[in-house]
């Protein structure tokens, strides 16, 4: 499917990802599962984009839309339940040993909450002198030359200062510096940056964002970004997907997305962030109610029981990934589909 | 240590003033302050709280508890959590109007059901537990419940953080409702500008216990004064005007327990001059209600300029 492409310079992409899907399975009594019944919480239902290399991709939604999920599913620390991901041409949904961890060396996780990724007990050189090791770079020369390098890459300078300090002498800024690092010092060539600076205070946000802009480009990384805010999204990413309820319900260059939304959930999402100018008139779309339940996902469009312009066939059918061209793609039977739809259902 | 150290300012009724400025820069403590609920080691060392007529700092504790709930109340900080989780909502809320209201349960129980419909909630969802609600609901309950009892005052503790977009977008509707249906004045602590310039009224700008400026938010948005605003307005990302780079503020906030000499933002400002290591800038109004601490303020249209290259504020580190 060539649903959600994102095409620059005619690269070939790094990272394809095909129909994704997470389901993770409810425990429930025997008597249930001797019935047979089986409820999951369907976290990612059909996730697919692509990213060329060196390009970079924002996965933006509330909280419970998936997009989490489908980050640490990139990295194989989630199962997918089924789908592909193509990462420089291989399948890694069924890497194992050896290929897999040579398949970790070269993405990287960066994690959110900065003051939890560290051992306390560790330096910072031992917390970043570790992955070097567990990926065989024996000489210890070597490893320090690398930690050093990526402090001084990431600004902490002089980067030989940080070696034998502890998380707990760093503040916040410093600490989110290191996170990048470490996701660094392997040299990866594909990052994954889950709210990579929602912990921290606004006046020092920005230098990390810079860094890890600058840092990108330097390295040529591909990268995923991860983010309820839209507006960190729109500084750093080319691409913008929006996820409701583990679809991407729309997906295209980030300021066409943002300037001129096309989906329902994409308007209503975009009016409500507050904007720092009290002299501008806002028009909100207010939409009701909060996110249903990923347990018993909605018929047909999952935003459906939300949409103030929702039809008979969005509640019947799921929307497919309509090409509105210049790379955008939008699931919104507003936009077309609709008679389509309906013939299948009359043919089955 | 003085976490807040000597900061004045004034609300009036039907006000909403934002109190903004990073962690740890005594916003919080303000907030508890003024009802005097502080932790255990801390104490109002000084200074005065007129809320009424009445001086705060030099009530009794039986006045001051008579007055909480009634008169000023509080949406604490991380009030999603603050919910009992073994009590139905509703009798949550309850609680409060019996034993602080003096309702008995039929009033009470009308006055909740009141209560829910005024925050958007449904009134059979009284009988929920905690874990029922979802976020935002858990927020807007415990904003009923700071509501319970018609207060004067409501101070809110960043209400809305860890909230979604569109559920912020909720409760701060719900905030300005407020304000407009039953004039309630409102103190909205938060680390978020841009909610400040959505909601608030005045906004009073803080940094390492002291109220660096002080305006109408109009004002404040189209003409900052102090460079720690000019920095954090540079440092916001807009999504309607987006920035070809965001500033960063580079360093951290000064140590309390040993404050620096003259002014406490000197150790970040770009602008800093040798004076602003001696002599500490007093509060002065710079325009019509408008105030600003900082000894070069009469520069300031071309500090503004500068403040916005990114160049500038690296210069510091």
């Amino acid at each position: 499917m060539a649903v959600g492409r994102v095409v620059s310079n005619g690269h070939e992409p790094l990272l394809e990802v095909r129909d994704l899907v997470k389901h993770f399975p409810l425990k429930r009594g025997m008597l249930a599962n001797l019935a047979g019944e089986s409820e999951a919480v369907h976290a990612v239902n059909g996730v697919s984009f692509s990213v060329p290399r060196g390009g970079s991709i924002g996965l933006a939604g509330e909280s419970g839309c998936g997009k989490s999920t489908t980050a640490k599913m990139l990295l194989r620390l989630f199962e997918p339940t089924s789908g592909q991901i193509i990462f420089d041409g291989q399948d890694i949904v069924t890497l194992k040993g050896a290929e897999l961890k040579a398949f970790r060396r070269r993405a990287q996780l960066m994690f959110q909450n900065p003051y939890e990724s560290f051992s306390p007990r560790f330096t910072i050189f031992r917390s970043l002198a570790e992955p070097l090791l567990i990926h065989g770079v024996k000489s210890a020369d070597e490893r320090t030359r690398r930690v050093w390098q990526a402090l001084n890459d990431v600004n902490l300078q002089p980067a030989e200062s940080f070696f034998q300090k502890f998380p707990h002498q760093l503040s916040g800024g410093q600490l989110q510096r290191v996170v990048l690092a470490r996701s660094l010092v392997l040299e990866p060539e594909f990052l994954a940056a889950d709210e990579p600076v929602s912990m921290l205070d606004v006046s020092v946000r920005a230098g990390i964002l810079n860094t890890m802009k600058e840092q990108a480009a330097q390295r040529n990384l591909t990268t995923v970004y991860i983010s309820h805010d839209l507006s960190l999204i729109q500084y750093l990413c080319e691409t913008t997907a929006i996820m409701y309820l583990g679809q991407i319900v729309e997906l295209g260059p980030t300021a066409g997305v943002i300037n001129e939304p096309q989906h329902p959930y994409t308007k209503a999402l975009i009016s409500t962030i507050p904007i720092p100018e009290p002299e501008r008139k806002k028009t909100t779309i207010p939409i009701e109610g909060g996110v249903p339940s990923a347990i018993n996902l909605p018929s047909g469009c999952p935003f459906h029981p939300r949409c103030p312009y929702a039809m008979d066939i969005c509640k019947r059918k799921v929307p497919p990934p309509l090409d509105l061209g210049q790379g955008r793609t939008v699931r919104c039977f507003l936009y077309g589909g609709k008679d389509e739809a309906e013939k299948s259902e009359v043919a089955a | 240590m003085h976490a807040v150290d000597g900061i004045s300012f004034t609300v009036e009724k039907g006000q909403h003033l934002g109190l903004i400025g990073e962690s740890g820069c005594g916003k919080t403590t303000t907030g508890r302050a003024l009802l005097r609920v502080l932790p255990r080691n801390g104490r109002v060392g000084g200074g005065e709280i007129r809320f009424k007529e009445r001086d705060l700092v030099k009530l009794s504790e039986r006045d001051m508890r008579a007055l909480r709930w009634r008169e000023i109340s509080m949406v604490p900080q991380s009030s999603m959590d603050t919910l009992d989780p073994v009590y139905r909502v509703g009798d949550q809320l309850n609680e409060v109007l019996t034993l602080r209201g003096g309702m008995n349960k039929a009033e009470a129980r009308a006055r909740s059901a009141e209560l829910f419909n005024l925050v958007g909630l449904a009134r059979d969802r009284l009988d929920n537990y905690p874990h029922e609600f979802s976020g935002g609901m858990r927020q807007r309950a415990v904003i009923a419940m700071a509501l319970a009892l018609n207060p004067d005052l409501v101070i809110a503790d960043e209400p809305v953080t860890a909230l979604d977009v569109i559920v912020q977008h909720q409760v701060l509707e719900t905030f300005r409702d407020l304000q407009e249906r039953l004039g309630i004045s409102v103190i909205m602590i938060t680390h978020d500008i841009s909610v400040v310039a959505e909601t608030c009224d005045e906004i009073a700008v803080m940094y390492a216990g002291k109220i660096m400026e002080r305006a109408p938010v109009r004002r404040f948005f189209a003409m900052p004064f102090h460079p720690y605003a000019l920095g954090l307005q540079n440092a916001f990302p807009n999504l309607a005007r987006p920035k070809e780079t965001l500033i960063s503020i580079e360093g951290y906030p000064p140590d309390l327990v040993e404050p620096p000499k003259g002014c406490r933002f000197n150790t970040r400002c770009p602008f800093a001059i040798e004076r602003c290591f001696v002599e500490e800038p007093p509060l002065i109004e710079v325009e019509p209600g408008h105030h600003a601490a900082c000894h070069r303020w009469q520069e300031v249209e071309q500090l503004r300029d500068q403040a916005k290259e990114a160049e500038t504020w690296q210069s510091v580190a």
